[in-house]
């Protein structure tokens, strides 16, 4: 407590100025924080795209009119339209199974959630990494009416694995009707799962992906029906799907079915989606890392000139406290503590910033969309902090240790 | 009790080597108001650095209540300065933008004093030099002789044995002069050594003991 007195007491020289740096510091480590986080997301669904998907994978976007679709008085009349397509597709030796997207708005805990239900080749072709627990135990059949889910998000932080939790479908709009699930395991930040919502004459890997609180189930008719038993509007379907062309099949088959594709859908092939995704990463750092790598610099250079600026004004200060028995180390502790005060500040709140982005988004409090903040986040802040305020402690240091008590004595005399 | 032996301390001047001390030995018995004196550049502050454990002397032998100072750490040195020795300087020395009982008790922020306790042994201090009602003052309001009597109180607020001063009178009138030599005096009734360097004539005549220094050596001592 007496120390950290005589530290604020080593800022409250110049408490302005003090301000200001913190201030300065944590909104340019922020800003710096946020875009690395958005161009490794970016960065990150390119590499999942291109490690979970071969060259003969295609992204279809069904075109269909929405007044239409919200006219339809069918439960879900994309899911019939696709199915529909997609049984004329099985016809085709070159043929393999869409894979859609489904989902769901679920209540859990008294927030709303979102729910992806995939086919089993979703997840085989998907299998993003959990931090706990496994793939493996997703299963199709229920176990006493319990349904087992991966979850995503910071929402089911508090739930352990293997736990039993109810999660409230809206039945007709009135009341919730409880559905039983089984957390099986637990996704990985960015939590970032397959999500077609996108199409469009560009599409990039970061549009196939997108944020989910929530939970993954696999699909089943027990599932589905025990859902549409709750509200028959619950389950939406993506009209946009992936599907990739038998290998074995031959040239003019593979010919066949991609025209087929094509006819019924706008089709982005692997290629196309890989080069603008590469485009878009190039991009975004050549357009968005240099102006936070700046300011990060012009902040760091203020650090350096500031923690100079407030040893050479405490230094006539702790020439009286090695007077009243200050050891030299200690005022050295003293010192460091100031400077390393005007950049810890920023740093702590960056690092509680990362650390918790994922609470706060699931309770949408805050929500930066397509962003990546995991434990390398906290360790690249942690790298910048080192060598920044390192940095401005070493420097305050030498300058400190320049100047004897008893040289400052007889500059004072 | 303080004891010196065969002091030496040397600058270099170039490629010269000047002697601010040149073998100085001394005594100083518990209780004792001793003045140095000697004229600019004699070497008085020199010893006076010394012996408040602010330096070191290039040779010779420093034993502070038996202790022998010179073999001691930076760390163990400080714990000396901070219980032992009180410092009262020319210029005061205060953080001028702290409040007096900040100032005062400065020394505590540096031992295992609890806060409770701080804040009574600094009351003390203040109120042994007359300038209790002055505490929540920033030390800058104050006049020359108040400052100094705060720096007087910081000086004692840790009870030490010896209190040294440098000059504490040289940037005070005559009149303020006077009163701050009157304390020191109270306090070394109360059993305090200290020990006062000064140029002044008169000021080194409130004192018991004399002691003269020229080119760093000691040709008068009016004990011997």
């Amino acid at each position: 407590m007496k120390s950290i007195k005589l530290i604020i007491g080593f800022l409250a020289k110049s408490k302005s100025a003090a301000v200001i740096l913190v201030f300065s510091y944590t909104l340019v480590l922020l800003i710096a924080n946020i875009t690395f986080a958005s161009v490794r997301y970016i960065t990150y669904t390119r590499d999942v795209f291109v490690e979970y998907n071969s060259p003969n994978t295609f992204y279809c976007a069904l075109d269909y009119d929405p007044g239409e679709i919200m006219e339809s008085d069918k439960a879900d009349p994309i899911d019939e339209k696709l199915t529909y397509i997609e049984n004329n597709a099985g016809k085709y030796s070159a043929y393999q199974p869409f894979l859609k997207e489904q989902n769901f708005v679920a209540v859990y805990d008294g927030t709303q959630i979102s729910c992806e239900i995939y086919d089993k080749e979703m997840v085989q072709r998907y299998p993003l990494a959990l931090s706990e627990g496994s793939w493996e135990e997703l299963k199709i059949e229920s176990d006493d009416s319990v349904f087992t889910a991966v979850s995503s998000g910071a929402q089911f932080d508090g739930v352990k694995l293997g736990s039993v939790v109810s999660v409230g479908v809206n039945k007709g709009g009135k009341a919730l009707s409880d559905i039983k699930v089984k957390i099986v395991g637990k996704l990985a930040a960015p939590y970032s799962v397959p999500h077609f919502s996108v199409s469009g004459s560009i599409v990039t890997a970061d549009y196939m992906f997108g944020n989910l609180d929530g939970l993954i189930f696999l699909k089943s008719d027990e599932l589905i029906n025990k859902i549409n038993a709750q509200s028959s509007y619950a389950i939406t379907t993506s009209g946009n799907f992936i599907t990739t062309i038998l290998p074995d099949a031959t040239e003019k088959e593979q010919e066949e079915y991609i025209t087929f594709l094509k006819n019924n859908f706008s089709v982005k092939s692997y290629d196309e989606i890989k080069l603008k995704s590469d485009e878009k990463v190039d991009r975004e750092v050549r357009q968005r890392i240099p102006i936070p790598v700046f300011l990060l610099t012009i902040v760091s250079f203020a650090l350096l000139s500031m923690s100079v600026l407030f040893v050479n004004k405490n230094i006539r200060d702790h020439a009286v406290y090695y007077m009243c028995g200050c050891s030299r180390k200690r005022s050295c502790a003293i010192v460091s503590g100031g400077v390393m005060f005007l950049g810890a500040v920023g740093g702590i709140i960056n690092i509680l910033f990362v650390s918790f982005y994922s609470k706060l988004s699931a309770q949408g409090i805050l929500n930066l969309n397509n962003v990546l903040f995991d434990s390398v986040s906290i360790l690249y802040t942690g790298l910048i902090l080192l060598i920044t305020v390192g940095t401005s402690v070493a420097l305050g240091l030498i300058v400190f240790r320049k100047n004897t008590p008893i040289e400052i004595y007889r500059r004072v005399e | 009790m303080i004891k010196v032996e065969n002091l030496i301390k040397t600058y270099k001047l170039g490629k010269d080597l000047f002697y601010a001390l040149d073998d100085v030995s001394l005594t100083v018995d518990d209780g004792e108001l001793v003045a140095i004196c000697g004229t600019s550049g004699a070497g008085k502050s020199t010893l006076l650095n010394i012996l408040g454990c602010l330096d070191k002397a290039d040779s010779g032998k420093y034993y502070l209540d038996d202790v022998d100072v010179f073999s001691l750490k930076d760390s163990k040195t400080a714990k000396l300065r901070n219980k032992k020795i009180g410092f009262v300087l020319q210029d005061f020395s205060l953080i001028n933008q702290k409040k007096v009982d900040f100032n005062v008790m400065l020394p505590m922020y540096f031992d295992n004093t609890p806060g409770k306790q701080m804040k009574i042994k600094a009351d003390k201090a203040l109120k042994a030099v007359g300038l209790e009602d002055q505490k929540n003052k920033k030390a800058n309001q104050l006049s020359g002789g108040q400052r100094q009597r705060v720096a007087i109180a910081r000086a004692i607020v840790n009870d030490p044995s010896v209190v040294l001063a440098d000059e504490p009178t040289g940037a005070l009138d005559s009149k303020t002069s006077q009163s701050i030599m009157e304390l020191f005096k109270e306090l070394n009734k109360k059993g305090i050594t200290v020990i006062i360097v000064t140029h002044d004539k008169e000021i080194a005549s409130y004192c018991n003991r004399q002691i003269e220094i020229k080119d760093g050596k000691i040709i008068f001592d009016s004990k011997k």
